[in-house]
């Protein structure tokens, strides 16, 4: 059988904004199908990163890669670099993945980055514990500000607006409120990706409840300086307007770090 | 004798890059020419607004505002709003003014959001407010009313304005300080002026003054890194991508 896409469940992000959820959530419902994990080529069983780390292998290398041993199965691909993808790669992704059901969390672009920062900081610290880690505003932090792509990652609204000119359908959650209310947002992505709830049997929605209400990948709570957290304030600034006048979300969680900052 | 240009001479920003100053500069040779000052249509004898605020009042009030009496001057008009004019206002100004010199000067960016800031607490506080600025709601009014992500934005600009204008003259502020005079003989010699027909005495006094600065507002180092912070995409970038070096953020930082 011929299959109609690649990949026909794409998570784009945000990083930080709990893909990981999603993905674990998601690959316990038995509809869906998770790649194997082909460890450093994929990253784990969750991001294919066909189009920044893998491209150069060929459409028939991703394909070969996302079909389901089960006929009918939903393969999933959720790779939160995919979120800053280019409008020509977009277009690509559309051509492989026609009728893909594409999935955004959407994040404080502050909180976000703040975040994507303390986890590129458990790497460049072997896993520190968070007392023993914190950053102050010099070379070593701006650099860290760039290799964890925070502009690239927090530029929400953009990104957003070049997905939809090929998916006008999206579906965009709230990270606040699936933060609240994990399950809600689940069933919402259920909806979206046409996966069964009400069909599924005692066990399975059981597993599925209990997988939505998981905390997946929190970083130690490294601390940052006053400075820092300023300077990443004034940076994502611009995109957090940007992201407020493009969706209507009002975030809340970046205040809340900044609150009581001198 | 029909000018080839409504304006000659254009000078696009940055917005607190020395504009006013270089026009003062400028205005010392004979074949140039400043329009006259009917504030607040325009702002001074030196910005003319047109795709802001006058495009309404039409071509042909531009090309009036513009002419010299002897067609054969250097007509200038130093609008730092015009930097951020989109694709198809270029297109239209490229259209009015083919053969016109276009000038941008670049400034350390957060050096130019602080003063940028500074010009507009002096319009609404008044230059005796004593108060530093705050990481608060009247730093958030100063933020939204400085337009910092537009006038910030060089690279943007530059490549807006060079699809239509390739020979665009690109200078850094720091280089007026630095090396002032060498600076200035260059932009006469790009210009097509010669510098030893500029009035001497005037000149050699602006070559000896100081450029024009906002009062030195205080402000608190929360306000400075936000700033730092809103602007460092545009330093890394366009000193990546132009090899010109800002310094003076880093003496702002230092204190």
């Amino acid at each position: 059988m011929s299959r109609e896409n690649a990949a026909d469940i794409l998570g784009i992000g945000a990083q930080r904004a709990m893909t990981s959820w999603l993905h674990q959530a998601l690959s316990a419902h038995p509809g869906t199908w998770t790649f194997p994990d082909f460890h450093p080529v994929t990253s784990s069983t969750k991001e294919a990163h066909y189009w920044d780390w893998n491209h150069k292998r060929g459409p028939d290398w991703y394909k070969v890669l996302l079909r389901p041993l089960e006929e009918g199965k939903k393969s999933l691909d959720v790779t939160p670099e995919y979120a800053f993808l280019t409008d020509r790669q977009i277009e690509e992704c559309k051509a492989l993945n026609p009728g893909a059901r594409v999935i955004y969390i959407l994040r404080d672009p502050l909180a976000r980055a703040v975040s994507g920062i303390r986890m590129h900081t458990v790497w460049a610290s072997k896993n520190a514990p968070a007392e023993e880690v914190s950053l102050e505003m010099n070379q070593t932090f701006l650099d860290r500000c760039e290799r964890a792509r925070i502009w690239d990652h927090g530029a929400c609204a953009a990104n957003l607006r070049r997905w939809r000119r090929r998916y006008p359908d999206l579906l965009v959650l709230n990270y606040e409120e699936l933060r609240a209310d994990p399950l809600a947002g689940f069933r919402k992505v259920l909806s979206h990706c046409g996966l069964d709830w009400q069909g599924l049997d005692e066990a399975a929605r059981e597993t599925l409840t209990e997988r939505a209400r998981r905390h997946v990948w929190a970083t130690p709570r490294y601390a940052l300086s006053p400075d820092c957290l300023h300077f990443l304030a004034g940076a994502m600034w611009p995109l957090r307007e940007a992201l407020t006048k493009e969706t209507g979300i009002t975030f809340e969680e970046g205040d809340a770090l900044m609150e009581g900052v001198a | 004798m029909t000018r080839e240009n409504i304006t000659d001479i254009l000078c696009i920003g940055c917005q607190k890059g020395s504009t006013s100053w270089l026009h003062s500069v400028l205005s010392t040779h004979p074949g140039t020419h400043a329009f006259p000052n009917i504030d607040p249509v325009t702002s001074t004898n030196k910005e003319a607004h047109f795709w802001d605020w006058n495009h309404k009042r039409g071509v042909d009030w531009y090309r009036t505002l513009m002419a010299p009496e002897d067609p054969a001057l250097k007509s200038m008009d130093f609008t730092p709003e015009y930097a951020f004019l989109n694709e198809v206002q270029i297109a239209e100004c490229k259209a009015l003014n083919p053969s016109a010199k276009v000038i941008y000067i670049l400034r350390d960016p957060l050096a130019r959001a602080v003063s940028a800031i500074r010009m507009h607490m002096l319009w609404r506080l008044g230059k005796d407010h004593a108060e530093p600025l705050h990481m608060d709601d009247t730093f958030r009014f100063f933020l939204n009313a400085a337009r910092l992500t537009q006038h910030g934005d060089y690279l943007r600009n530059l490549r807006a304005w060079r699809r239509h204008y390739p020979d665009l003259i690109v200078l850094n502020y720091e280089d007026f300080h630095t090396n002032r005079e060498g600076s200035v003989r260059r932009i006469f010699a790009d210009l097509g002026l010669d510098i030893d027909a500029a009035n001497q005495q005037r000149l050699k006094k602006l070559m000896g003054s100081r450029v024009w600065e906002s009062a030195k507002f205080p402000m608190d180092r929360s306000v400075l890194m936000f700033l730092q912070g809103l602007t460092w995409r545009f330093r890394q970038e366009t000193q990546a991508e132009l090899g010109m070096r800002f310094a003076e953020g880093e003496r702002l930082l230092a204190g």
